[in-house]
């Protein structure tokens, strides 16, 4: 009988990415190996340029490594053309940015709906279904609230809750907290930490450890090289400590 | 578990439902980029629409024409002024007669028309006179019509205005024009040369617009009608039937031989096939609408194509704008074809929008139009016809060019890389290679339909296998020019990038304008697209026209020279009722003298010349007749043109060679205008008015010898001209079945050539001792008349008021010869001015959206502390630069093609390129639209969030 651990959501392996060519070609990722399981919180550490969101572009299938392979649910994103990486996005990958990244021209309800309408749900269900996601992340008063009648916390939680809306099993979020105050900041983290808790792949890019405490693995890099590795530490002063930063 | 990335069902649809969403908030948000588009697909599409249903407006219906001619009558029946039984009618218009044999026969009765009616019928007279009325101190005259126009049967052919039906013999209808021409009002008498009448009512004529002056007697008022005709011919009456038996083409074709022509109700309702229709010569107005549908669709495809261009840099600059959202959306989970879609679904909201709005703002202002110019009392529009199919036809093409102009912007957002829009918010600006690839496959394509083109128009020799072609040929040029744009437009950013690669030496703000131009191409190359497109139609319309204008200057047909007119001296009535021609009357040369020089003031000189004049020549008499019976004269005289002096043409008429010296001036086979005879008997005199100049020794030494002195080479051989008599009852039908007169006799004489400045149509000049020695018959014909220089209209209508009251049985205008080029020069320069407008309009539009496009480069030169001037003429720079590449690539794509398309289908004109103007082009555009660039830069830019950035 063989013991079967938590169900792998995302691999890379061996991933390089390089950009431009012959002299001017910079290593952006070298021979990275990574995995991040269901219900695991992996945070993603490193000075800039060190490589963190390329390796969060590629995890999403928004980039193309140059050699290597990345796997979403065990699916190689190597063989998907350009619509079905679009597909295995929106039913797969949450994606969560800096800049909130939210269609001013949409509703908060319509920018979480989003996905789910393009992937062929009933406009009144994905609108139900927003609803839901909106209430996990706590602004279910927002939905009919455009971009600029929120604040910045406010669009970052709408964000997120278009990343978790549907069936998704990895999240991937970019720096999430950099526009936001610290008070906001501990709010969004603690609803990445309550999707981990219910199942989700989270992968966090943070420069901050305050924010890396939040996760169950802290994986360091440099110079596009996975350089360390740290089990959960949820006191900030000895990530800071470990990483230098 | 693997992922699902097969697409999920109706997933198609509803992702369109979500572009066709986002399209509508973003056009929402940018009202003003998005009504520009719409203005832009609009008007094209209201001015097609508009002119569509005008023209159809202005075509009368079978019924409506029926109803105008006929009213509720049957059939007309009329004279056919046949001179054998051979003529044929039209069975729509039967006026229109043709035939293949135009010989009379002396033996050929016709049929007075009252007597060819069946019987059954209730019978309706109609017969027009013309009255005479004392106007100041001339005598102008009246049209007036006798007819029972009150009459039920004529319903829809004559409506009473105003008043009431003439009750006593002294009453009247009149038209609202001869109220007005009179300053009469309902109840006012009117003195005319037949009696005083007084209007009763205001009557409307449908075959007449309201503004004619018609005075409208009841046959009851023959006295007036016998005394208005008594000293002229007597007037052709038609005969209107009223019953219930129709009129059959059969019958018509019957009544046609006995020299009766016929309107028939139900012939024209439904006319018989055009095979056997015989030899009926049919208006040919079809072909002459469809060819004006055809233009007007080549124009305003062209229109839609220019402004296609216009709203594809709206677009581009909106996609551009939208690129992070469209960025999102793919980051989202949305597919190309998504993305793409929420670029083309803006293009089909508006597109559907400006197609809808123009084409009711077309039909609206046609209607308009249509109302107000049938309120007027216009026959020109008999009815309001809008026509759905071209209307939908004009809208389709505005959708298509609309959908295009989104659809490109919408590819080039769908192709970027997710990822780079994302970091940095502007789309990478990396150049593709497919559209240099495909543009110079197009321009491979385009040489070679120019090239064919070209080949087919010129090569073959006989004109009327060429002008067989000619459909081909210009579908071949057409294209190829299209092509040719088209081409050039994809070319654009490979050259901008070769003309901008050595721009180091450039001033600051110039380099600057063509490191931006080169850089960002997706705003360079829509700006300059626009212009190209602009600039080609306009420069190939003014290729055109100056190659039409110098045509018609060198083919211009002289009735005279510059400045002068021609009149009659010998007035001779209409053709009778019998086919007589009615008693000839002499003009005094003095009176018609006189009255113009009180009316004009501008007479330098008049001079009578004296020629052989048709005089009581009754056509039907047949040859067996003398040529000169009694007092009259049938005997007329032209050149005769030797052997090998002929203009060669084509079977179909065509002109061979334009160059050559048999085919110049009046020699062309385009018909003679103008008064002045073919054989003129005087001297010296005369030899100068016409020649205005004084004639050489060997002129007058050859008049003197009884000779001739021919205008024009062709007619001399050896030395000699051949003088040819011919007899006007004796017509004969040529091979190529047109009408001729057989030459009686020729003689033989030396003749000079002297030829006038321009080719007036005189053919020769004789001494009077010559003319009396070969038995001419003369008097004086024409009163040639000098100007110093062309009358103004008002001036005109003042001299033809004049000769009204000199000129009894007929209304002798007054033609002034304008010359030839009057007006084409100034044409040409308005046409240098609108062309420069249009462009202008595309290099402003494409400028302004390109500038706004730049806002944040200027705000980040302003933040390392540009000055505004700088900015400023940086915007300058780039409109000019943009505006220069464009006109020159226009030019070439203009002019080439135009100039191919005019030589190679040369019965249009020789090509000819007006430099001067497309200079002046060149340098207008791109120095106004630098200098308007930098005027309208605002040198402080307004303060503004930057958003997601």
């Amino acid at each position: 009988m063989s013991v079967q651990g938590p169900r792998q959501v995302l691999e890379l392996a061996k991933v390089s990415r390089t950009f431009g060519r012959g002299a001017t070609a910079v290593a952006a990722l070298r021979e990275v190996d990574l995995t991040v399981s269901a219900g695991e919180f992996v945070a993603v550490m490193g000075p800039s340029g060190s490589g963190k969101s390329s390796l969060l572009s590629l995890a999403g299938g928004l980039d193309r490594p140059t050699s290597g392979g990345v796997f979403v649910e065990s699916t190689p994103l190597a063989g998907l053309g350009l619509n079905e990486l679009a597909r295995l996005r929106r039913r797969a990958v949450g994606y969560v940015f800096q800049d909130f990244n939210l269609i001013p021209i949409l509703s908060a309800a319509e920018n979480v709906a989003l996905p789910l309408e393009l992937d062929g749900v009933q406009a009144r269900k994905a609108h139900r279904q927003a609803l839901d996601a909106l209430r996990l992340v706590g602004i279910p008063e927002l939905a009919d609230r455009f971009m600029d009648e929120m604040s910045g916390g406010q669009q970052q939680r709408v964000a997120i809750a278009r990343a978790i809306v549907g069936d998704r099993r990895l999240i991937l979020a970019d720096e999430p907290t950099g526009a936001l105050d610290s008070t906001t900041g501990h709010g969004v983290m603690e609803v990445l930490r309550e999707r981990a808790d219910a199942g989700a792949a989270v992968m966090l890019v943070t420069h901050e450890a305050r924010h890396a405490a939040w996760a169950d693995r802290v994986v360091f890099i440099r110079d596009g090289r996975i350089v360390d590795e740290a089990a959960a530490m949820h006191d900030p002063a000895m990530l800071l400590a470990r990483t230098g930063l | 578990m693997a992922i699902d990335v097969r697409p999920a069902p109706g997933g198609r649809r509803h992702s369109f439902r979500v572009a066709l969403r986002m399209a509508r908030r973003d056009i929402s948000r940018h009202r003003g980029r998005s009504l520009l588009i719409v203005l832009l697909i609009m008007v094209p599409v209201a001015g097609m629409s508009g002119a569509a249903t005008l023209v159809q407006s202005m075509q009368e219906t079978p019924a409506e024409r029926i109803q105008h001619q006929l009213g509720d009558t049957q059939a007309r029946f009329r004279n056919m002024h046949a001179y054998n039984a051979d003529m044929v009618q039209d069975p729509v218009v039967e006026t229109a007669t043709g035939s293949r044999n135009y010989a009379p026969d002396p033996d050929f009765v016709p049929l007075d028309p009252k007597d060819a009616i069946p019987p059954g019928y209730r019978v309706l007279t109609e017969s027009q006179l013309t009255l005479r009325v004392t106007v100041g101190a001339a005598e102008v005259p009246l049209m007036a019509k006798a007819v029972d126009a009150l009459d039920p049967a004529f319903t829809g052919k004559y409506t009473l205005l105003d008043g009431r039906a003439p009750a006593a013999s002294d009453e009247v209808l009149v038209s609202r024009g001869l109220l007005e021409r009179f300053s009469l009002r309902l109840g006012d008498r009117l003195t005319t040369s037949e009696g005083t009448f007084t209007a009763v009512g205001k009557l409307r004529d449908a075959t007449y617009s309201d503004g004619n002056a018609i005075l409208f007697l009841k046959p009851g008022q023959q006295k007036v009608q016998e005394e208005a005709t008594a000293r002229g011919p007597a007037p052709e009456t038609i005969y209107y039937l009223v019953g219930r038996d129709q009129v059959t083409w059969d019958q018509i074709r019957e009544l046609n031989r006995v020299g009766v022509a016929v309107l028939s109700r139900s012939v024209a309702l439904s006319p018989p096939p055009r095979n056997e229709a015989g030899d009926a010569p049919g208006t040919g107005y079809d072909s002459q609408l469809w060819g004006g549908y055809l233009a007007g669709g080549l124009i305003g495809a062209l229109a839609l194509l220019e402004v296609g261009l216009l709203a594809g840099a709206a677009f581009a600059v909106g996609a551009k704008r939208q690129v992070r959202e469209l960025a999102l959306l793919a980051a989202t989970g949305a597919e190309a074809p998504t993305v793409r879609a929420v670029v083309t679904a803006g293009g089909l909201w508006l597109g559907t929008v400006a197609v809808a709005s123009g084409a009711l703002l077309g039909a609206l202002a046609a209607a308009a139009v249509v109302a107000v110019g049938r309120h007027l009392g216009s026959v020109r529009f008999p009815g309001f016809h809008p026509d759905v199919l071209l209307i939908a036809a004009a809208m389709g093409m505005g959708l298509l060019a609309c959908l295009l102009a989104a659809a490109v912007p919408a590819g080039q957002v769908a192709r970027q890389a997710v990822l780079g829009a994302l970091k940095s918010g502007r789309a990478p600006s990396a150049a593709q290679p497919w559209p240099a690839r495909i543009g110079v496959l197009l321009l491979v394509v385009a040489v070679a339909a120019l090239a064919a083109g070209t080949g087919l128009g010129l090569v073959g020799g006989d004109p009327d296998v060429l002008a067989s072609r000619t459909p081909l040929v210009a579908g071949l040029l057409i294209g190829g020019a299209v092509l040719t744009a088209a081409a050039l437009v994809l070319l654009t950013g490979g050259v901008v990038a070769l003309l901008t690669a050595r721009s180091g030496w450039l001033p600051l703000p110039a380099r600057l304008a063509a490191r931006d131009a080169a850089r960002n191409r997706s705003r360079t190359v829509p700006a300059v697209a626009a212009i190209v497109a602009a600039a080609t139609l306009a420069i190939a319309v003014m290729v055109v026209a100056a190659s039409q204008f110098e045509n018609a200057r060198k083919t211009h047909p002289w009735s005279a020279r510059a400045n002068q007119a021609a009149l009659p001296l010998a007035e001779t009535g209409p053709l009778l009722a019998d086919g007589a021609v009615a008693p000839a009357r002499v003009v005094d040369p003095a009176a018609v003298t006189g009255a113009l020089e009180r009316a004009l003031g501008t007479v330098e000189w008049t001079r009578v010349l004296a020629s052989p004049v048709a005089r009581n020549c009754n056509m039907r008499a047949g040859a067996v007749a003398s040529s000169r019976p009694g007092d009259g004269n049938c005997l007329q005289y032209k050149l005769g043109v030797p052997s090998g002096n002929e203009c060669p043409t084509t079977q179909r008429g065509l002109v061979l060679d334009a160059g050559d010296w048999r085919c110049q001036g009046s020699m062309l086979p385009l018909g003679i205008s103008g008064q002045i005879p073919q054989l003129i008997v005087g001297g010296a005199e005369e030899l100068e008015a016409l020649l205005g100049r004084k004639p050489g020794r060997e002129a007058l030494e050859a008049l003197a010898g009884g000779g001739v002195v021919v205008s024009n080479p062709v007619f001399v051989k050896d030395g000699q001209t051949l003088l040819q008599a011919y007899d006007l009852r004796q017509a004969v039908t040529r091979p190529d079945h047109r009408a001729d007169f057989e030459v009686v006799s020729d003689e033989s004489l030396p003749a000079v050539v002297e030829s006038p400045e321009v080719p007036v149509p005189y053919y020769g000049v004789i001494s009077a001792e010559a003319a009396s020695r070969l038995g001419i018959k003369v008097e004086p014909a024409v009163l040639l008349i000098q100007l110093s220089g062309y009358p103004a209209v008002a001036e005109l209508d003042k001299a033809s008021a004049a000769l009204a009251g000199i000129y009894e049985t007929q209304p002798a205008a007054l033609h002034v010869e304008a010359g030839a080029d009057r007006d084409s020069t100034s044409l040409l320069w308005l046409l240098v001015g609108l062309s420069a407008l249009i462009t202008l309009s595309a290099a402003g539009i494409t400028a302004g959206l390109a500038l706004a496009d730049a806002r944040s480069d200027h705000m980040t030169l302003a933040g390392v502390g540009a000055p505004p001037r700088l900015r400023k003429s940086m915007a300058g720079a780039q409109s000019l630069m943009t505006a220069v590449l464009g006109t020159s690539l226009g030019l070439v794509a203009g002019v080439v093609p135009a100039v191919l398309v005019m030589a190679a289908t040369r019965t249009l004109a020789a090509p000819v390129v007006p430099w001067l103007q497309l200079l002046a082009l060149l340098v207008a555009v791109p120095l106004s639209g630098g200098g308007l660039a930098w005027l309208f830069t605002r040198a402080r830019l307004p303060m503004s969030r930057r958003l997601g950035t």
